[in-house]
């Protein structure tokens, strides 16, 4: 044999070689004690404002109040809050000896700096902030009016406290350097974030010492991942893979009902939609059970009312649920003047019962969900058509006027009060996720003001029914269902505890078994 | 000037004005596009839940979207002027350090898959056309068109569920290991190989007939010696052409592949752009993809004038 003859037979084995490796390496791989967390969602960019939710989810940073799984507020960087005689002035105080992932103190100066960059973007733009300063040991911040809910805007993850080394001279997030339970040690692209136990952190240590985030966008692409038993955590499981995950008994599936819905919301300017007897139609002529079995997979997740029983402040059991009723919706419309037309279409005063509802294609049930819904409206006489496209089709089509109806999926927990969401939702003439040119607006607005300004629980209380009760029976927005969180866990970890409020992850509590 | 100087030099200018023609037709038509491109970078940055028309409105202003279109393109060439591609409106990181990072995930399972196309396709395609007709040529043609048929991502299902799901040889999806790019690669070269392995076969076929392989014959070489001395580099010149084309295809992206096996090329970048409307980027690529298919058209010539003399004389003269 020539010696370059032998050479190649020489490459070609080394080739084979490895291939033949590669499987074991990747066994070897998942034998690791590193715990592996797979979410739909890239880490795009170091603006908290993009992609906060994941620094604040993986226990990388924190804000300055947090929220429990059961809805308490505890401390995240600071550790406890007071408010002055003037109803204006919060004090919060940090957690003694505490520091950030560079080693640096948690100083009130550094708090108030990185809360004062939080302050300018939108996200807390309902707060009436007026200031924000050090005061000695406490962050002390300042709105212009009385505003009870401040606490749970400061869960909010566009909020998360990053020492002053995370930014440039220009003000913009160059690197994190938070001070969570985990810290950042390598980020690969916009999937991959590797993460470290931080042994200074000052609340209880992680019990795992290194975890990995991965973007997997894809939902079948999680399911495969958790099937082959690939990960630990995968979030957001799709309902069509659920029976599919359990079954390759690498992964189990655990779910809770969260306070997240998918819901329509009309145009209620629109001659077809300015009766509140023809919205209460359209409600009672969904089907909810029917595609809360079917197409989501899961009975329970049919909406009674706006928002689901997790929320106990929020969720009334009082007001009497949602009916299916299609000769009661059909009666309605008959009573509102709606009358039926010769191709079945009711019609008034030469208008046609007919709209165009704008869907999201980004999430898969619901362009299957709205197909449903167009067969159920279709049983009272009334025909939409159904537009589905990127997320940007509603804002755009509210910004220039020609929304007729909607279906989408929203959190009302954004931060852990959900005043938060009904104010931009339900007072504006105009809601990206909400009502539209909705008369009962001007009904709701007074409440909200009061319930923000108001510290008196009990007169929040009433508030909060009243507030629900308008909404549930004028039906400006309907609910069609309320969101499952799904999450496949690995039958090596234990104490994994699902945040319906999906603020964190909880991995610091998590353990190998 | 010698022929490979001339081919590089017309190569070149050719690479310059097709790159700068299909930046400035992603950036038209990007714009003739409906929707609001800040609602949509909007959208991108900060999720689904939580766009607002205050939003739009902020990075409108911020990254100059109110402006003319002219001012925009102008801008932008101005930029290109200094070799400065801009930042990406979606992860503010610049366009370079996007390309260069999602290339090098493209451009190794890329070649990877093409190179394996070519070690399953050569062979193959030679022994069908050595035998045309024959029980080889019929089932490497039945088998070739059946996997061209099919789509990529029901090839790469169909790996996926036998040896990530089911034997659990390999993972499923992601990119940090070896053992992450042997699905995609297969998938990948699956593809490819069920293509060249034709154009192989046609081109031995073809060489064989020739009167010059019937002459090494009755001048007394053997079929396989008259093959290698003399048909070898004949068939070789299409296949090189063919070759060089394709490896550019699989570069630009392989958009199936990667949403599949979770890999984070260029193609999964240029699809997650032309959605969120990241014109920087989507221009970005347009360049770059330009610039890679008149590299490689330039490599299948100097290949060519390297394996046939006649065409190097031809060029000389």
């Amino acid at each position: 044999m020539t010696p370059s003859r032998r050479a190649r037979r020489q490459l070609i084995a080394s080739i084979m070689g490895a291939l033949l490796l590669l499987p074991a390496a990747a066994v070897a791989q998942q034998g690791e004690a590193l715990l592996r967390v797979v979410a739909p969602w890239e880490y795009s960019s170091n603006d908290p404002t993009d992609t906060g939710y994941i620094l604040a989810r993986m226990g990388i940073a924190e804000t300055l109040v947090q929220v429990e799984p059961d809805g308490r507020l505890i401390g995240g960087v600071a550790s406890g809050w007071t408010i002055d005689a003037d109803k204006l002035t919060w004090r919060f105080t940090l957690r003694p000896g505490a520091t950030f992932h560079d080693g640096s103190p948690i100083t009130a100066a550094a708090v108030a700096a990185s809360l004062k960059t939080a302050f300018e973007g939108e996200s807390l733009s309902a707060v009436p902030f007026d200031r924000v300063a050090a005061e000695g040991e406490q962050v002390v911040i300042r709105t212009k009016t009385p505003f009870s809910v401040l606490p749970p805007f400061l869960t909010d993850y566009a909020s998360v406290i990053l020492a002053p080394s995370s930014f440039g001279s220009d003000g913009k997030v160059q690197k994190i350097v938070a001070s969570g339970p985990y810290r950042i040690t390598a980020i690969e692209g916009k999937a991959v974030i590797d993460l470290e136990r931080f042994e200074g952190y000052a609340r209880a240590k992680p019990a795992i010492a290194k975890a990995r985030y991965t973007a997997v966008g894809n939902g079948d692409t999680r399911a495969n991942i958790a099937v082959a038993g690939d990960a630990d955590l995968v979030f957001t499981v799709a309902p069509t893979a659920i029976q599919r995950i359990d079954g390759a008994g690498q992964l189990k599936v655990e779910s809770i009902t969260i306070p997240r819905i998918r819901p329509i919301a009309f145009n209620s300017g629109l001659p077809q939609f300015e009766d509140v007897r023809v919205r209460r139609a359209i409600s009672m002529a969904i089907d909810r059970a029917g595609i809360a079995s079917a197409i989501l997979r899961h009975p329970g997740s049919a909406a009674t009312q706006l928002l689901p029983p997790l929320m106990k402040d929020w969720h009334d059991p009082s007001l009497p649920p949602i009916p299916h009723d299609v000769e009661g919706a059909k009666r309605l419309l008959t009573e509102a003047g709606w009358l039926p037309g010769a191709d079945g279409i009711r019609a008034k005063g030469g208008t046609r019962l007919a709209a165009k509802m704008l869907t999201l294609s980004g999430r898969a049930e619901l362009p299957v969900m709205a197909t449903a819904i167009q067969a159920q409206l279709r049983q009272i006489g009334m025909e939409i058509a159904i537009e589905a496209g990127q997320s940007a089709i509603i804002p755009a089509a509210i910004r220039d006027g020609t929304m007729q109806m909607t279906m989408f999926a929203r959190t009302y927990v954004n931060v852990p009060e959900v005043i938060a969401t009904i104010v931009p939702d339900y007072t504006r003439e105009r809601s990206t996720w909400g009502t539209m040119n909705w008369p009962g607006r001007e009904r709701v607005k007074p409440l909200t003001d009061e319930y923000v300004s108001s510290f008196e629980e009990t007169r929040k209380a009433t508030l909060r029914r009243e507030i629900m009760k308008i909404i549930h029976d004028e039906a400006p927005v309907i609910p069609v269902s309320w969101f499952e969180h799904t999450v496949a866990v690995s039958k090596r970890v234990d104490n994994v505890v699902i945040d319906p409020y999906e603020m964190r992850y909880l991995i610091d509590r998590v353990r190998f078994r | 000037m010698n022929p490979i100087a001339r081919a590089i030099a017309a190569r070149a200018t050719q690479a310059l004005l097709t790159a700068w023609v299909l930046a400035t037709l992603c950036f038209a038509f990007v714009h003739a596009l409906p929707g609001d491109t800040a609602l949509r970078i909007a959208a991108a940055r900060v999720g689904e839940d939580r766009v607002t028309a205050e939003t739009a409105d902020r990075i409108r202003r911020e990254e100059g979207l109110d402006r003319p279109l002219v001012a925009q393109y102008g801008d932008w060439i101005a930029r290109l002027a200094v070799a400065d591609l801009g930042r990406s409106l979606v992860s503010r990181r610049t366009v370079t350090d996007e390309l260069a990072y999602h290339g090098r995930f493209t451009l190794g399972l890329g070649a990877l898959g093409w190179l394996l196309s070519y070690a399953i396709a050569l062979p193959i395609g030679v022994l069908a056309g050595f035998r045309p007709g024959g029980w080889a040529d019929r089932l490497t043609t039945a088998v070739s068109v059946g996997i061209a048929s099919l789509p990529s991502f029901l090839v790469g299902i169909g790996l996926i569920s036998i040896f990530a799901l089911t034997l659990r040889w390999l993972p499923p999806a992601g990119f940090r290991t070896g053992a992450h790019m042997v699905l995609p690669a297969i998938t990948l070269a699956l593809g490819l190989a069920a293509y060249s392995v034709r154009i192989i076969r046609n081109s031995v076929v073809e060489v064989r007939a020739a009167f010059y392989m019937t002459f090494a014959r009755i001048k007394g070489l053997g079929a396989r010696q008259a093959f290698r001395s003399h048909g070898l580099r004949n068939a070789a010149i299409p296949v090189a052409t063919f070759a060089a084309l394709q490896f550019a295809y699989v570069v630009d992206g392989f958009v199936v592949i990667e949403t599949l096996f979770n890999y984070p090329g260029l193609g999964e970048l240029l699809v997650k752009a032309l959605l969120a409307r990241d014109v920087p980027i989507i221009m970005g690529a347009g360049l770059m993809i330009g610039l890679l298919y008149a590299a490689a058209n330039l490599i299948a010539d100097l290949v060519c004038l390297t394996l046939d003399p006649r065409r190097a004389a031809r060029a000389a003269a």
